[in-house]
């Protein structure tokens, strides 16, 4: 029986900003992307790490970009999410969701 | 155009060295394009390198010579670069640089001439069955290592 994989804290934010960007999803935007809405610098190679495991996972394919000149002609690995990944971030929404619904009100730093 | 550092450039060459890896320093050099620093550059490619090479030992688990097992080999590595660090303090970034790029260069090393064992090959590399175990009839059982067998 095949088991289902589990996304880590950092590899669902990945996983989200794939979402988010679209079509121009590469390690830089992943990376700018994730910076942008948690506010915390993010390591490139920590997002490299994560899209490497992901990727082993079956949860998003890769396919090779244009190279520009300001890359010093390399070329972007560009990343999308597969049906799986994306079934997969919905139920791990879902369980959130229901985690979160299940917690009494938050307030003034106690539960 | 900017130049990025070219010692940091060459130790991600030396440790990213697939094609698939070329993406990652395409990324780095277009951030350093875009008004990254020399700094963030050098962090970014520490990070890259560190965690590449423990994938790598991650995945070669068992060294020929002495058998380390890979988190106290990597933290040995760690241990002994920390301290010749501190050790040169007056010149630590480039004592701590040139450190870095020996420790790398020889597991590079290790690894292109397969010196660090790899577990994959210890489950792949069985071999066929010896000729007194192998069942009669089977067949899949390599006759023409029988019949060398009978003739020695």
């Amino acid at each position: 029986m095949a088991t289902t994989p589990t996304l880590s804290n950092f590899e669902l934010m990945v996983m989200l900003a794939i979402i988010r960007i679209g079509d121009d999803a590469y390690g830089v935007s992943i990376s700018n992307e994730i910076e942008r809405t948690t506010g915390s610098e993010v390591l490139l190679g920590s997002v490299y790490d994560a899209l490497t495991r992901l990727q082993e996972k079956g949860l998003i394919v890769s396919t090779m970009g244009e190279a520009t000149p300001e890359r010093g002609g390399r070329a972007k690995r560009q990343f999308r999410t597969t049906s799986r990944g994306l079934r997969l971030v919905r139920d791990t929404q879902q369980s959130l969701v229901k985690l979160w619904k299940g917690l009494p009100q938050l307030k003034g730093g106690e539960a | 155009m900017r130049r990025a550092p070219k010692i940091a450039t060459f130790l991600l060459k030396l440790v990213c060295s697939s094609p698939d890896h070329d993406s990652v320093t395409g990324d780095l050099l277009e951030q350093y394009q875009n008004g990254r620093g020399w700094f963030w550059y050098w962090r970014q490619v520490f990070g890259i390198v560190l965690l590449e090479l423990y994938r790598k030992v991650a995945r070669r688990p068992l060294i020929h010579t002495t058998r380390i097992s890979p988190p106290l080999g990597l933290a040995l590595v760690l241990v002994i670069a920390t301290l010749l660090s501190i050790l040169m303090s007056d010149l630590w970034f480039l004592g701590l640089g040139v450190l870095f790029g020996v420790v790398v260069g020889g597991l590079k090393f290790a690894y292109d001439n397969n010196l660090i064992e790899s577990r994959e090959d210890d489950l792949t590399s069985l071999g066929p069955i010896p000729v007194d175990r192998a069942i009669p009839g089977d067949p899949f059982h390599d006759s023409r290592r029988t019949d060398d067998h009978r003739t020695q």
